[in-house]
């Protein structure tokens, strides 16, 4: 395949949540908003996208890809970023996301996949890439798709 | 604060600068430096994972249109792009130029081996793009050397009676690791960084790494400013990179000759930025892309695409026709996950196949458009990239699409799936096809931004050249139409799409340039 490089840092921090920030605004959404924390969305977030619940998934939870994703990207500092978190929960007048069963949640993010409004699909493609990329970044999620990694033994890059 | 003097400061060390600045230097004795925005990493550096090696690319991979929807890979440091791509390649493609010569009026660059082009002795585009190809040690690759994934695009086209060609290479004792794309750690690859990088070295050239470039310096002239030289700001060294050859802080640099070669995003950028007349409207308009569209296909057995050398055959079958490429490709894991679309149990059904999965790509050679376009923002401190498939290339790429997808059936493949999430398919949440019969569904496709991924490594065209200033920013010799003393001369001087992948194009203009300076030299330098 092709190189298919999207979802960094750069990316959402211009993107999504930028975009996701000015629906908010726009939408008033604010009074009776559900009281979940932002790390609870994202928590739910990625384990919508990540099968936590298939056996040969490496034995991590939801909240150490949520952990990674934060530790790489910056993303929860991000005010633009939150907000759009609080946008993406708020799944109707009576449900968060985060309120929802794993085959409600599965369903809403399925609606944004496919939304006709650009930036909603925005923010399915970016979380969905930096879930993808904090988690197939971790040898241990390589040996379930026989993928044996870097030929070459060396240490990380110098941070 | 760091003072440089210089005959000539050439800005970019990708496929163009380098190639430029060890032609400058082979018999002129001109005091030639070399900045780079990157960072200096050698093959001790690379690591083969895919997360480290984001550090090798522009906004770390993460560069991309405004919408977010189409990623433009490309690489940010010594190098460029040579340093990050697949070897891929291709000759100049002798109809593109041609087009050139016709439609923009361009001069020079003869494909004829004996032309002395400004009447400078063995100067030609076809000696040129020679030299290249044989500094880089451009070559098919071996019938053993073809993997898997290789083996069943090429048996895929076969059947189908579609021609299939092996990709010229430009490698030397390749050991088919399958890490092209995050650098080369054991220099096999004969991008810039070992080539011609290494005989500007012994040429005399000073290289300049983390050195952004924030402006040229532009004094009035006779008829039109001139620039003088440019100033910019080094960065610290970074964890890893070879040492710089100054200390971090400001620079200011003078030159008599001031060569940009950044690539079709930083270099229109870098003008703009500069105040570069634009009375035309012409810097960064008509950006080309080459959109790529990725495919997967699960077979029975395992191929493991990842290892070997990654893109041995292509088809340009329908190139005459069509304007696209297919070429076999493949990618590690992370980049895969993004292109197989979809998410949750399907999702990881599908990368748990990873090994049993071969991969393509649709490449189109894309008809410019004016509103796709490239844009410095002062606010971001970063270039804006807009881009959408204009209508007359969606039904191409529909037919490329399509044709891929067949070529993975007539191979064995028990499964094919676009990087899409469009509706094509009735019953399906993404773009997946279990039977060929099903492939004329990919003329529904709309390419709708964030539900089908397209992506570009090939940007072009973005400062172009023509001898006619209403159509170009920089004439045939590469010299600004607005600017004395300026010289553009990489992918994005390109009038519209060269025709194929890129970088031997690129270099054997940057080789051309290169000697056509010093055979010109009273040109530039006479006093």
């Amino acid at each position: 395949m092709p190189a298919a490089r999207i979802g960094r840092r750069s990316f959402l921090r211009s993107g999504a949540a930028t975009a996701a920030a000015l629906w908010l605004s726009s939408t008033g959404i604010g009074d009776g908003e559900p009281a979940d924390s932002p790390r609870d969305v994202l928590d739910a977030l990625v384990g919508t996208i990540l099968p936590f619940d298939d056996p040969h998934l490496p034995t991590l939870a939801p909240w150490a890809i949520a952990d990674r994703i934060d530790q790489l990207f910056g993303l929860l500092a991000s005010p633009t970023f939150i907000a759009s978190l609080r946008y993406f929960n708020a799944a109707s007048s009576t449900a968060s996301f985060v309120g929802l069963d794993a085959a409600q949640r599965r369903m809403y993010l399925a609606q944004w996949m496919l939304d006709a409004s650009d930036d909603r699909r925005r923010f399915y493609t970016s979380m969905r890439s930096v879930t993808y990329f904090a988690f197939y970044s971790l040898p241990e999620g390589w040996p379930a798709i026989e993928y044996s990694g870097p030929l070459i033994q060396r240490s990380g890059v110098p941070k | 604060m760091t003072d440089v003097a210089c005959d000539v400061l050439v800005v970019g060390s990708g496929a163009a600068g380098a190639t430029l600045a060890a032609t400058l230097v082979e018999r002129s004795g001109l005091h030639v430096v070399l900045v780079e925005k990157g960072a200096y990493y050698g093959a001790e550096f690379f690591n083969q994972r895919e997360l480290d090696m984001t550090v090798l690319l522009a906004e770390r991979g993460g560069r991309a249109t405004g919408d977010g929807a189409m990623p433009f890979a490309g690489g940010a440091c010594v190098g460029g792009g040579t340093t990050v791509n697949y070897a891929l390649s291709f000759d100049p493609v002798r109809s593109m130029w041609e087009r050139w010569r016709r439609d923009y009026g361009v001069r020079g660059f003869s494909f004829d081996p004996s032309a002395d082009d400004y009447g400078v002795e063995g100067l030609n585009l076809a000696t040129c793009a020679r030299d290249v190809k044989v500094r880089c040690n451009v070559h098919e690759p071996r019938d053993d050397e073809v993997n898997e994934n290789n083996r069943l695009f090429h048996a895929g086209c076969s059947k189908l009676g579609i021609t299939a060609r092996k990709f010229q290479l430009n490698m030397r004792g390749c050991i088919g690791c399958g890490f092209c794309g995050q650098g080369c750690a054991y220099d096999a690859k004969r991008g810039t960084m070992v080539t011609y990088l290494q005989d500007a070295f012994a040429g005399g050239v000073q290289l300049i790494h983390h050195c952004s470039i924030d402006t040229l310096a532009l004094e009035p002239g006779a008829d039109r400013p001139r620039v003088v030289g440019a100033s910019g700001t080094i960065a610290p060294t970074a964890p890893g990179s070879r040492p710089n050859t100054v200390a971090p802080g400001p620079i200011t640099f003078k030159a008599r000759l001031v060569v940009v070669a950044a690539g079709s995003i930083e270099s229109p950028a870098l003008l703009q930025r500069s105040q570069h007349p634009d009375p035309h409207d012409r810097i960064g308009r008509g950006l080309i892309a080459h959109p790529s569209l990725p495919i997967a296909a699960l077979f029975d057995h395992p191929i493991h695409g990842e290892r070997g050398i990654t893109g041995s055959y292509y088809s340009d079958h329908f190139y005459d026709r069509y304007g696209f490429v297919l070429e076999c490709l493949f990618d590690h894991p992370i980049d895969a996950a993004i292109a197989i679309p979809g998410f949750g149990a399907a999702h990881y059904g599908r990368m748990r196949n990873f090994s049993r999965t071969a991969g393509l790509g649709v490449m189109l050679v894309d008809t410019p458009n004016d509103e796709n376009r490239v844009r410095w923002n002062r606010a971001t401190g970063k270039a804006d990239i807009s881009y959408r498939v204009v209508a007359e290339d969606k039904p191409r790429l529909r037919v490329g699409a399509q044709k891929a997808v067949e070529i993975m059936f007539a191979a064995g493949a028990r499964e094919v799936l676009l990087s899409s999430n469009e509706p094509i398919l009735p019953g399906e949440e993404v773009a997946r096809f279990t039977r060929a019969t099903q492939a004329d569904a990919c003329n529904r496709l709309q390419f709708v931004p964030n539900q089908t991924l397209l992506s570009s490594a090939h940007c072009q065209a973005t400062v172009k050249m023509s001898e006619d200033p209403s159509k170009g920013v920089v004439d045939s010799r590469g010299e600004s139409h607005g600017v004395a003393n300026l010289i553009v001369c990489d992918s994005s001087a390109f009038p519209t799409s060269c025709g194929a992948n890129p970088m031997i194009s690129i270099m054997s203009m940057a080789r051309y340039q290169g000697k056509r300076i010093v055979g010109e030299r009273g040109r530039y330098f006479a006093s």
